[in-house]
């Protein structure tokens, strides 16, 4: 996946789980952190549910537990077995 | 250090009669085994059987039973297994005098925290089902402060028993966070609510903090069987729905059935799963 690919990807989940904030997310780059973002914590878990649906993947919860930037997820997202349409 | 009496009080003291309304007729408050039976009595005895194979319970061993319960586990080894010098200890007053009306020879049980208790004479086996729940709260966690405190409490079921003692232990554990908003919802209100101050392990975390006191022989997990006991769980609760509204309010009731179904969810979706374990202590 390319990083274009991802950054699509990421704005579809915020859309998902913050709907009403696009705007907020219209600029966002991988360099992004999570704390950035300004979700709560069920929203955070909801978005990575909604990436793990469309990757077709379920990443570890401990490598999760390691991510800071947006890039972070992006790597997960590409070590997974990818089946995007 | 993790859950303190108050907080136990919340989760086992509603009322033994209440408890006793729906789970099995012994009060085991944990997972069965249903290996090749449907009915929960049955998979009650099966578990504790595993419990006390892994502990290698015999009749002239002295035992230790940590966080005992309504004593179902303590009755098994005195009735079935012969033992004639058990101990139990738990933080719940209520549970430490259903075990004194059981009336059972041999048998001595204590309300004082495993943090606490100073035995004056050692064990030559130990059992623990489903305490250790209760070693580290969920802040002490995100301190990173629970393998230290789990490591402590194998230390100290070292120091309490004698050279070749084993440890038949059962957990029930963590395995991966919901994803979706309700069942994320649903088990943080189930950690706070209906079990404050208590925390269910990882598998990793348990493997990390034997060492090194005790070699772990054998380990088995038993997810689908945590998934049927709290089912049936649940199918007894709203049996007696109309009781439990009656007697201890439309908040019990309400809050024990969205506990008990949020459980079934946890156990089929594999966010929580259940370990045991035959451990032996390392001389």
């Amino acid at each position: 996946m390319t990083d274009d690919e991802i950054i699509a990807l990421l704005k579809k989940a915020l859309a998902e789980v913050a709907p009403g904030r696009t705007a907020d997310f219209d600029k966002i780059t991988l360099e992004a952190t999570i704390d950035d973002l300004d979700l709560d914590s069920i929203s955070t878990m909801e978005m990575v549910g909604y990436l793990e649906e469309q990757v077709d993947a379920l990443f570890p919860d401990e490598e999760l537990a390691k991510v800071k930037k947006l890039a972070d997820l992006a790597a997960l997202m590409r070590g997974s077995r990818v089946n995007v349409a | 250090m993790g859950s303190t009496q108050e907080e136990v009080e919340v989760s086992y003291d509603v009322s033994n009669e209440f408890f006793r309304l729906w789970l099995d007729e012994r009060m085991n408050y944990t997972c069965g085994i249903f290996d090749g039976t449907d009915n929960l009595e049955e998979a009650q005895v099966k578990k504790l059987e595993w419990i006390s194979n892994a502990a290698k319970v015999t009749p002239e061993k002295r035992v230790l039973d940590i966080g005992c319960g309504w004593g179902a586990n303590i009755e098994y080894m005195v009735t079935t297994r012969g033992v004639k010098d058990a101990t139990g200890i738990t933080l719940s007053r209520a549970q430490a005098e259903e075990i004194g009306a059981r009336k059972l020879p041999g048998v001595e049980a204590h309300v004082i925290s495993y943090a606490d208790f100073q035995p004056e004479q050692k064990f030559d086996a130990v059992t623990s089902i489903c305490m250790m729940e209760h070693i580290s709260t969920p802040e002490q966690a995100r301190k990173g402060e629970h393998i230290s405190l789990y490591r402590d409490y194998f230390k100290k079921v070292w120091e309490w028993t004698n050279p070749g003692a084993h440890f038949g232990l059962q957990t029930i554990l963590r395995n991966r966070v919901p994803r979706n908003r309700t069942d994320l919802r649903d088990i943080g209100w189930v950690t706070y609510k209906i079990f404050p101050g208590g925390l269910s392990l990882r598998l990793e975390d348990v493997i990390m903090a034997v060492n090194p006191h005790w070699e772990v022989m054998e380990i088995r997990t038993r997810r689908e069987d945590y998934g049927k006991t709290t089912g049936e769980w649940l199918r007894r609760l709203r049996l007696n729905e109309a009781a439990i509204r009656e007697k201890w309010g439309d908040e019990v009731f309400t809050d024990y059935e969205r506990y008990l179904d949020t459980c079934v969810r946890g156990f089929d979706k594999h966010y929580q799963s259940l370990a045991q374990y035959s451990l032996r202590r390392i001389d």
